[in-house]
């Protein structure tokens, strides 16, 4: 075997067949989060609704076997830790960052107590029902693109599916331009007419659901199984998508599969060991976390005016 | 850390006062056993092994257990100094992460013990600390050598690793080194994770490899290992498990397991201490075939549908090789 196996089309496809599966929970969770933040609050919760709907999905599919009801349930659990957050950010106007990361905290807790409550502490690991990848005709089979573009699970093309849909919504509805009005100047929106809670309490339940869907999609497009460490960071980087994606679905769609691009080279860098620490590739992702919120990419412009900001109308 | 409610505060302590004339007679033969974790305990691997030991030294009279999850490195020496300020006898650092820290902390507290499941981290260590040299790089060579055999395409087999560390490394390289050695013109392949708890990258990270023409996975990395099962199941290659029995998550793919023996390392490091017989600042090295045990579910020590007969018998003699130390896998990845 030469090492032109090594070099040829299998490292391509396989490299990026895995950036397109790395890019489909974050990328959920970050469509649902630029609702959050265009209605003026930081979501720095999602990271614990992700591993709340993961939590929940797998109960569900443990229980009943059925993938789409196991992901409605994450959805359902997103929700439920949406109602909570929005409860912090809006009626409470607690700090966005504080509440959020209090939130990830307790959620790391509930889940593991949770699961044992349910499982038993020392129970193997139980595998669950799982999303099978789809089959196209003809196109499956074509070399690279059918590995890399027609040989995914159900939820990964449902996330794609949702960017144009979440583009239409924020641009081109009066629900998204009152959204982003509660985002941008909420006092104008107020005097408007519009009520800056209500549509503060959408974007969150939005960016809920959406992040209880990513933990689903976690479990039963991906592992199949239940920890209370699978989320791991993802919540985060989906935060950077959005900064990196400038508030925007298409953009954001881009940042999510450069992110899957960077994380899965560093796997496929390391078959070939060329000469690269693996520390070094393993940093990959976090060095373009950093680039993505450093301001490089024009965060002042972009960012919604009122991020962050608790409104209390008079 | 565990958290203890006023109420159940109270509880105990009315009922280790009225307990204690009784307990007095067995004292010397009993113990405190504190398990740390940087982990959790239901991780189906490497916590878990540990805490059954824990869980069995529950079910002797006199002992006394607790245990602290998800453990970061920072913390470490808090929580350490904190079971022993408690008066816990022997500190269990479950994981290579609490082989230096805990050195600090040992002097502090003659009257402890300390265990450290990793290996000694300097030539000489303070009298009340045990590291252990859990043969994991005969494991890994053991690993490697089964993978090349049961392996179909020959071309290439895979291992997943988990956090970045010099053990990590160094299980690797031996994986590598076995795979090619048993069949030459085969290639070992190795990617480090960098991470223990990420099941999707350990996915990932399988996909990968065989996507790359590996028909045979092997992971030492916890829920990233999860995840790589979980990968070769999906392509339906070869995987064989590791730290635990984890046949149940790949019943038709798996050869065989790697199940570390933790909980026999706590019992037998607890029943030393209870009994006065610990022996701290050096390293224990017990042989491969002490702490790692072959599972396979029901069929035994291996799935005949995976592993064939002949690479069973291939393998056997690779393994008592380097039980009886004539292979020394550790001297090889240097």
């Amino acid at each position: 075997m030469g090492a032109g196996h090594w070099l040829g089309s299998a490292f391509l496809a396989t490299w990026l067949a895995a950036s397109v599966r790395l890019s489909g929970p974050v990328l959920l969770a970050a469509l649902g989060e630029i609702f959050a933040e265009r209605s003026g609050v930081l979501n720095v919760g999602i990271e614990g609704t992700i591993l709340l709907g993961a939590l929940a999905s797998y109960l569900a599919a443990y229980a009943s076997g059925d993938v789409w009801l196991a992901l409605l349930a994450g959805a359902a659990g997103g929700v439920l830790s949406g109602v909570l957050l929005a409860w912090m950010y809006v009626t409470i106007r607690a700090s966005q960052v504080v509440a959020g990361i209090v939130f990830n905290v307790l959620a790391v807790g509930l889940a593991g107590t949770l699961y044992r409550l349910a499982l038993g502490a020392s129970a193997a690991p139980q595998t669950v029902a799982m999303f099978e990848p789809l089959r196209f005709p003809l196109l499956s089979g074509l070399p690279v693109l059918g590995p890399v573009l027609f040989s995914h699970a159900a939820p990964l093309y449902l996330a794609f599916a949702l960017v144009p849909a979440a583009h239409f919504v924020l641009f081109r509805t009066g629900f998204g331009l009152a959204l982003r009005a509660a985002g941008e100047n909420p006092k104008a929106a107020d005097n408007a007419g519009i009520s800056v809670a209500r549509m503060r309490y959408a974007g969150t339940l939005i960016s809920g659901t959406a992040a209880g869907m990513s933990g689903g999609y976690v479990v039963l497009a991906e592992v199949g199984l239940f920890r209370e460490t699978i989320v791991s960071g993802q919540g985060f980087i989906a935060l950077a998508i959005v900064i990196l994606g400038r508030w925007r679905p298409w953009t954001a769609a881009l940042a999510a599969v450069a992110f899957g691009a960077a994380d899965a080279l560093q796997l496929s860098l390391q078959l070939f060991g060329a000469g690269l620490p693996p520390q070094l590739l393993l940093s990959l992702p976090y060095v373009l976390t950093i680039l993505a919120i450093s301001g490089l990419f024009g965060r002042s412009a972009a960012q919604p005016a009122a991020l962050m900001q608790p409104y209390a109308p008079r | 850390m565990p958290t203890l409610s006023r109420r159940r505060f109270n509880a105990a302590a009315l009922a280790s006062t009225l307990a204690a004339p009784a307990l007095a007679s067995a004292e010397n033969k009993a113990a405190k056993v504190a398990l740390l974790l940087s982990g959790v305990i239901a991780d189906g691997g490497w916590g878990q092994l540990a805490y059954e030991g824990l869980k069995s030294l529950d079910n002797r009279p006199g002992f006394k257990t607790a245990y602290a999850e998800n453990i970061s490195q920072a913390q470490i020496p808090q929580v350490a100094r904190g079971y022993a300020d408690d008066g816990y006898d022997l500190v269990i650092g479950h994981g290579f992460e609490f082989g230096s820290p805990l050195l600090d902390v040992a002097p502090d507290y003659p009257q402890a013990s300390f265990l450290v499941s990793s290996f000694q981290p300097q030539p000489k260590v303070p009298g009340n600390i045990l590291y252990a040299d859990l043969a994991y790089f005969d494991a890994a060579y053991a690993a490697g050598a089964l993978a090349a055999l049961i392996s179909e395409k020959k071309q290439a087999v895979g291992f997943v690793g988990g956090g970045d560390n010099p053990t990590q490394q160094r299980m690797s390289r031996a994986f590598v080194a076995a795979a090619e050695r048993t069949q030459p013109g085969l290639k070992g392949v190795s990617i480090v994770t960098g991470d223990y708890n990420n099941a999707a990258k350990g996915r990932e990270t399988a996909l990968t490899m065989i996507g790359n023409g590996a028909d045979v996975i092997w992971h030492a990395a916890d829920v990233t290992g999860l995840g790589a099962i979980q990968g070769a199941v999906a392509r339906d290659v070869k995987v064989l498990g590791c730290y635990s029995d984890q046949t149940s998550l790949a019943p038709n793919n798996m050869g065989t397991s790697f199940e570390m023996n933790l909980a026999g390392m706590v019992v037998t490091q607890a029943m030393a201490v209870a009994g006065g017989t610990f022996k701290g600042g050096t390293e224990w090295r017990p042989s491969v075939q002490e702490v790692w045990l072959l599972k396979s579910g029901r069929n035994g020590d291996h799935n005949p549908k995976v592993v064939s007969a002949e690479a069973w018998a291939a393998f056997q003699a690779v393994w008592n090789d380097l039980g009886a130390r004539r292979i020394d896998a550790a001297a090889l990845v240097k």
